[in-house]
């Protein structure tokens, strides 16, 4: 599958779901999205760390430093509760609106 | 939310530490990179260049989370801040040109908001005052009264959506103690008035229904202030008696700071009202006499309440058809009663100011836009390094509201002084003026203003300042020619010259009214006339007469005193009973829109010591006894309406009062303008006091207004306490004033508002004319090397001074012919305070326009003797 640039809007939603799992910092995020995706999204560095602070702004995510596992120094993000909610509404809007373009799609 | 808020402040002040963080994320990020590229069989060295072609730059990714960052605009502002205010240091004249303008604008509109907002916005001391409202009576011939007892009983008898309707009655009582007496001011009220307010006594208890029946005993309530200043905030005072006209009341409560029925008089008492309904006063349907209020359901509105006291009116007729024909109730608002008659003017002035402030704005934009010429070199630079347009934009406002800002600090100062001297021509009927002072409201005004003014006046010039044609500015000077600024220069000043056009022409409107007024008769002539009010003491109840008459003669034996007399309800004191009348053995008429006969009670030599004219027959005399026939004297309007070309001596009339004789006209007296000189004249009736109806007579006699004709005034107050005491020293005299002080008085709203008009328009037409000066010696100053050329071709300095005047002249006309226009629209609303004056009154727009355009010339002459001094050669050196 050719590789493509995130949609507007549903890097967001990517973000948040990488992070579902637990605490992560930037590249493991990115990596994170790559490997759910199935390598059909590549986040570059321009746009992750703009949404990370965007979204860390709006409180749907807490940041901190910490050790990644060979003990490099890096900076994690995690969900809060507001940012799992948030992760909800956006699925599930998501699903409703990707079934019904789907439809429409298919209808002729 | 509040996480939005802290990441703001976090990145406005700790912007440093916050930089210094994301850096090293993104440095951890190159670290974390080069160590997977290297797990990943690359060199220590081509891992960390991969890495970082990865990441695509570090300074780019930093701009890329700063761009989307909450705190970005807040941060700018701050920037737009700091170096706006580098920008207003640098040019001290400017700011202090442009800030003190402002400062006029914004200080008097601070000035006139703090009076509004003491006296238009001031809320009344009451529970959910907008559900208060004043009952009037509507009388068949369409005008409303007050209440007569027998009416108020019938209103309150009935079951309604209004059934805490209160009544009361203003009154005065002498107050004794061992320091001597004094009369203070009240309200004799029933007792539902508290409920109606939802007031409580902050001391004591408040009155109850069972107090409020006649013959249960003297209850008092007293005002703080009363407490206060009396009996030193003393609360042992609950329960001790007070000697109130000789009586003893017991003090049952003091009512809380601030409290006041209305706010006109200095209440300093509240007593049960006791409505005795057998007596000739309360029971006779003619006298009316109490003021009622009541408090609306919430849900209802006025106009519900409106109707279902309809259906009562409607009810009470069919009941009772006896009762006063056409009989109904209107509502008032409690503020609208209050407020009502001043609203309108205060608006008005309130307009006006706020042209003031329009024309201080244009003047700092055309500042602003002089300003913009110079700067088009630092707006090039900027947009040639790339700033964009709204960027720059953003900037000058920034500039202009901190300019404004600055004004506004100096605007409120001037207000407070402005305040000060409006307190000083505190006029006697606008209630709470005194709450007009700088609050917290205030402040929360000025800054708003500031904020819009300043966009305002920085919008137009931070857009034309910011339009740069890059390509031509860089290569011009900085002494650029700014055509684009100068239509929008021409079009301010014309802007202002119609806004103080409009101003003038209603100050004008307002100052020839009150020349007008000025030149009215009132009747009599106020000069050389002291009067004071006194009251009988207990021990002359039955003989109120023969005590007033001891007072009067022990002030007629005083030296200076050139005459005396005793009146009821003198001119100008406010109160102006009506009876209507019947004439020749009539019935009495009244028809719509028909204005109740006035009736005053009067003593011999009233006519003469008022020096009001008595054109037929004569005046009553000592002779004019209880037992002789009872006599009256019209004036000339009632002689007029009744008798027209007719001789009124002889003719018979009689009041609609209980047990009212009929009385013989034995003469016609002068009309008077009984409530102040811009009033109407209204049919009156004078009685003798001694034949008043008897049974009326302890209404009437409750008090008596001496007036005496001196030609020594001071002093004379004094002598008269001392006659007065001579003859009871347990009754005091009150309200001693002059005549002229009460005609002041009357005159003193007119008065207020025509001086803050004038000093309103004034001050546009300075500001006006300061900004046409600025205009036209930037003009000239720009123009140096046309004038220059102009002149070495041949021109003479009196063409130049043609040619700079003309566009003074031309400016000046435009705007004078537009304020005329705006006048014609506007002055419209002023209509109902001009007095003999026509709102389109064609000298007061035609004196206004040929003095404001004359002003201009001035403006524009000063300007224009530079122009003719400039000398060809130095001129065409110049570039």
């Amino acid at each position: 599958m050719a590789k493509m640039e995130v949609l507007q809007g549903t890097l967001d939603m990517l973000i948040l779901n990488a992070l579902k799992l637990g605490p992560n910092h930037g590249l493991g995020v990115s990596r994170r999205i790559h490997q759910i995706t199935h390598g059909t999204f590549d986040v570059r560095p321009g746009s992750l760390f703009p949404a990370l602070h965007r979204l860390e702004d709006k409180g749907w995510l807490v940041s901190r430093w910490g050790d990644s596992e060979n003990n490099r120094r890096a900076k994690y993000y995690q969900l809060t509760a507001a940012g799992k909610r948030q992760l909800q509404t956006e699925t599930e809007s998501w699903e409703r609106i990707s079934l019904v373009i789907t439809r429409a799609l298919r209808a002729t | 939310m509040s996480q939005r808020w802290i990441a703001w402040f976090r990145k406005l002040f700790q912007h440093a530490a916050v930089d210094h963080d994301l850096e090293a994320e993104i440095n951890a990020h190159v670290q974390l990179m080069t160590d997977e590229n290297a797990a990943n069989g690359l060199g220590p060295e081509a891992a960390r260049r991969q890495a970082l072609l990865d990441l695509g730059g570090v300074q780019q990714v930093k701009e890329e989370v700063r761009a989307v960052s909450a705190g970005l605009w807040l941060e700018h502002l701050w920037q737009d801040v700091r170096y706006g205010a580098r920008m207003l240091r640098r040019s001290p004249g400017f700011v202090a040109t442009a800030a003190l303008t402002l400062a006029l604008g914004i200080g008097a509109n601070t000035a006139m908001f703090s009076v509004i907002d003491g006296v238009l916005l001031n809320r009344p001391p009451f529970a959910e005052p907008s559900r208060v409202m004043v009952v009037y009576m509507k009388e068949p011939n369409g005008a409303t009264n007050i209440f007569s007892t027998p009416n108020y009983l019938a209103w309150k008898r009935q079951n309604s959506p209004v059934t805490t309707m209160a009544a009361m009655a203003g009154g005065s009582l002498s107050l004794g103690s061992k320091d001597g007496v004094e009369r203070i001011l009240g309200y004799q009220a029933s007792s539902e008035i508290f409920s109606v307010l939802g007031v409580t006594p902050a001391l004591g208890r408040a009155f109850t229904a069972d107090e409020d029946r006649p013959g249960a005993g003297n209850v008092v309530l007293l005002s703080d202030s009363l407490w206060r200043t009396r009996f030193h905030s003393d609360p042992s005072i609950l329960g001790s008696k007070l000697d109130l006209d000789g009586q003893p009341y017991t003090v049952i409560g003091v009512m809380p700071p601030g409290f006041h029925i209305f706010p006109y008089t200095a209440e300093q008492y509240y007593r049960p009202l006791q409505l005795e309904t057998q007596d000739a006063v309360a029971s006779s349907r003619t006298v009316h006499w109490l003021l009622a209020m009541l408090r609306v359901e919430p849900e209802s509105s006025q106009k519900a309440s409106q109707s279902a006291l309809d259906a009562i009116a409607a009810r009470l007729r069919h009941d009772d058809p006896s009762g006063d024909a056409g009989f109904g109730l209107t509502l008032q608002t409690y503020q609208e009663f209050v407020t009502g008659n001043i609203r309108g003017p205060l608006l008005i002035l309130m307009g006006s100011v706020g042209f003031v402030l329009l024309i201080a704005c244009s003047n700092v934009a055309n500042l602003l836009l002089a300003r913009a010429t110079s700067r088009r070199l630092e707006m090039s630079i900027r947009a040639a390094v790339g700033a964009q347009r709204s960027r720059v934009v953003r900037q000058l406002l920034t500039e202009s509201v901190l300019l404004s800002l600055i004004g506004g600090a100096l605007g409120l100062l001037m207000a407070f002084g402005a305040l000060k001297v409006v307190l000083v021509l505190n006029p006697v009927y606008l209630p709470n003026l005194q709450a007009a002072t700088i609050n917290t409201t205030i402040l929360v005004f000025t800054t708003l203003v500031c904020l819009c003014v300043g966009i305002l006046f920085g919008i137009v010039p931070a857009l034309v300042a910011s339009r740069v044609d890059l390509s031509n500015a860089l290569r011009e000077t900085s002494r650029g020619a700014g055509r684009s600024g100068g239509k929008h220069r021409v079009a301010l000043v014309i802007l202002e010259t119609a806004l103080a056009s409009v101003l003038l022409i209603g100050a004008g409107l307002s100052i020839k009214s009150l020349w007008k007024v000025s030149r009215v008769d009132p009747g009599f002539n106020p000069n050389g006339l002291l009067t004071f009010k006194i009251a009988p003491p207990g021990s002359a109840k039955d003989q109120p007469y023969v005590f007033f008459q001891r007072v009067l003669e022990a002030v007629r034996a005083l030296p200076g005193v050139e005459s005396a007399a005793l009146g009821r309800n003198i001119p100008l004191s406010n109160v102006d009973p009506g009876v209507p009348v019947a004439v020749d053995g009539g019935a009495p008429q009244i028809t719509d829109g028909q204005v109740v006969t006035r009736m005053r009670l009067v003593g011999p030599l009233y006519f003469h010591v008022f020096e009001t004219t008595v054109l037929r027959g004569r005046e009553f005399s000592e002779s004019d006894t209880a037992a002789s026939q009872p006599v009256a004297i019209v004036s000339q309007s009632l002689a007029q309406r009744y008798w027209p070309n007719q001789n009124p001596l002889g003719k018979t009339l009689k009041p609609n009062l209980p047990d009212a004789p009929w009385y013989t006209v034995i003469g016609v007296a002068a009309d008077v303008r009984h409530l102040g000189l811009d009033t109407d004249i209204e049919p009156t009736a004078y009685y003798p006091y001694p034949q008043f109806p008897k049974s009326l007579t302890p209404l009437a006699t409750k008090f008596t207004t001496v007036v005496i004709r001196s030609a020594q005034m001071s002093g004379l107050a004094d002598a008269v306490r001392h006659a007065a005491a001579g003859v009871d020293n347990t009754v005091p005299i009150y309200d001693v004033q002059t005549v002229d002080q009460m005609l002041l008085d009357a005159g003193s709203l007119r008065r207020f508002d025509m001086s803050l008009f004038a000093a309103f328009a004034g001050l546009a037409l300075i500001l006006a004319a300061i900004g046409v000066y600025g205009v036209m010696a930037y003009s000239v100053a720009q123009r140096t090397r046309e004038i220059g050329i102009r002149m070495a071709l041949g021109a003479t300095r009196q063409d130049v001074l043609r040619l700079v005047v003309g566009q003074g002249v031309k400016m000046a006309v435009a705007g004078v012919m537009a304020g005329a226009i705006g006048a014609l629209a506007l002055t419209r609303l002023m209509a109902s305070q001009l007095y003999d004056v026509s709102a389109t009154d064609v000298w007061t727009y035609a004196f206004v326009s040929v003095a404001v355009v004359g002003f201009i010339l001035l403006a524009s002459y000063l300007p224009s003797r530079r122009a003719m001094r400039v000398d060809p050669n130095q001129a065409l050196r110049h570039e």
